[in-house]
């Protein structure tokens, strides 16, 4: 419920919850020796923050659901090495965007060396629910794909999934500083594109 | 006012934007900023479509092909269950659909170790079902005693750091925040008495840090202790707000009413577009309307009138 603000003081998650309760830590942990009650309480658990940064970064319903059940198991198998270090929603949100970008980084790559791969035609543009059309000229994934990948992931990080700058540092392996550059580069950019077309009238089509 | 020139202010104006796509509540103060930023640059409020878009992407997308919530569960405590034991012959193993996107929509149902994931499914959704106020609550089955020996086909193994057991607390999923009436004011003997500045102060902290309930709680306090303070009618706008948010727009509607015949002020545009926001909410069109027609006689120059005349 928070916005999350650059430049204001405002607490992290870590910061929020830097220790894990002890109960979560002890079911992390019995989910990770296989437990299996343990591990259906850690999949509901982290479930819908996992579906929401998949769907923040697939396009297609189909790739979203895919991936989440990707970072679900790959949450699953860390699970014993979960030290409680942070919250368990943080560390989960953490496996799931390393997993989301993994599988984002490795279809780009595939499609750029297949041209014309058939599986690109899946990429249906994903609509929000209530979204009025007339808002944009274009889709709002028109807009990120234009930006340089390391722009997009930052942006959809920062705004879509309030990821704080340090955060995303940690998560896309990159310093604090370009993290930042990443962020206002895009932000720049992004401004940029909405009003040359709204400047020159372009309507998105139905 | 001069344009958006800091890279702070832009940030912020984006974050704002954001959140506010998203359905979060924002503080009257950032709202004010909002207005401020797009009032000295006419063009932020057409890109602010761009913004709330991005926010939303990770919102469900209502798509028929899309799996729920329970079958993602179960196809992956199914999988990780067949990594411990061989999948039965007739059962589909994960590694095909994941390549086969298509193909394993067809196939949706014959995934590893169906009838444990079935079980654990049923379990699953007793979990999420199972509502706990605080993160150091137990849950039958899970916590308190050894998990059912149907789960887990093992004895319990020693379990280290756990409270002791607790009686399991199952509650109503969750609803909405409601806005209630005002709780009196604690006594002078319960805690030192605030300032009207710091309770505001409590309550926006508060809202920034997600916790709605206690923000609400604390403007409450603001309006029954200091009812007539300039904190207090900004209060009433916060409330409304909340409550909008919450879902209880008859709730937000007295309070923007109250704000709004107290003579107004510098919140006076946020009132009264909250006030449209709850008339529309509770299916009062007409009224509704009438309000949107006055609101743009009024303030036609605004941000908000910009975005009304969009939805019309």
């Amino acid at each position: 419920m928070s916005a999350r603000v650059l430049g204001r003081p405002r607490p992290g998650p870590d910061e929020a919850a830097v220790v894990a309760s002890p109960l979560d830590l002890d079911r992390a942990r019995r989910a990770g020796a296989g437990e299996p009650a343990a591990q259906a309480w850690l999949v509901m658990e982290l479930l819908p923050s996992v579906r929401r940064i998949t769907r923040v970064f697939l396009k297609s319903s189909a790739d979203a659901d895919d991936v989440a059940q990707l970072a679900l198991l790959a949450i699953l198998r860390s699970a014993a090495s979960y030290r409680g270090e942070a919250s368990l929603a943080t560390w989960g949100r953490r496996i799931a965007v390393r997993t989301a970008l993994k599988y984002v980084r490795a279809r780009r790559q595939r499609e750029a060396l297949i041209a014309g791969d058939e599986s690109a035609a899946d990429d249906v543009p994903a609509s929000s629910p209530g979204r009025p059309a007339e808002a944009l000229p274009r889709h709002v994934r028109e807009y990120l794909d234009e930006l340089p990948e390391a722009q997009a992931e930052v942006i959809l990080l920062h705004v879509a999934l309030e990821h704080t700058v340090d955060e995303i540092a940690e998560m896309t392996e990159v310093s604090r500083d370009t993290v930042k550059s990443r962020l206002r580069l895009g932000i720049e950019a992004l401004r940029k594109q909405v009003r040359q077309d709204i400047a020159v009238g372009r309507r998105r089509s139905a | 006012m001069k344009p958006v020139k800091l890279a702070s202010d832009e940030e912020r104006w984006v974050a704002l934007v954001a959140a506010s796509g998203r359905g979060e509540v924002i503080t009257p103060e950032d709202a004010a900023f909002l207005r401020q930023q797009e009032e000295a640059d006419p063009q932020l409020a057409e890109e602010a479509a761009l913004w709330a878009e991005i926010a939303r992407l990770g919102a469900p997308r209502g798509e028929a092909g899309e799996l729920d919530d329970g079958e993602i569960a179960a196809r992956v405590l199914g999988e990780i269950e067949g990594e411990r034991a061989p999948a039965p012959p007739s059962a589909q193993p994960f590694s095909a659909w994941r390549t086969r996107p298509r193909t394993r929509r067809r196939v949706a149902g014959l995934v590893a170790g169906f009838a444990f994931a079935a079980a654990l499914g049923a379990f699953a959704a007793t979990v999420a079902n199972t509502r706990f106020r605080g993160p150091e609550r137990p849950i039958e089955g899970l916590d308190a005693g050894p998990p059912s020996p149907a789960l887990t086909g093992a004895p319990p193994k020693p379990v280290e750091g756990v409270a002791p057991p607790m009686p399991v607390e199952v509650v109503a999923p969750p609803k909405p925040v409601e806005v209630v009436a005002p709780r009196p004011p604690p006594k002078p003997s319960e805690a030192p008495a605030k300032s009207a500045d710091e309770l505001l102060g409590d309550a926006q902290a508060a809202l920034a840090a997600g916790r709605a309930e206690e923000a609400i709680s604390t403007y409450q306090a603001l309006l029954a202790r200091y009812p007539g303070s300039t904190e207090a009618r900004a209060a009433l706008v916060s409330l409304g707000r909340l409550s909008l948010s919450g879902g209880s727009a008859a709730s937000a509607l007295g309070y923007f009413d109250r704000y709004l015949s107290s003579g107004g002020g510098a919140l006076g545009i946020e009132a009264r577009y909250g006030r449209i926001q709850a008339l529309q909410q509770l299916g009062r069109a007409g009224e509704a309307q009438a309000a949107i027609d006055d609101f743009l006689a009024r303030h036609g120059d605004s941000v908000y009138a910009t975005r009304l005349r969009e939805r019309r």
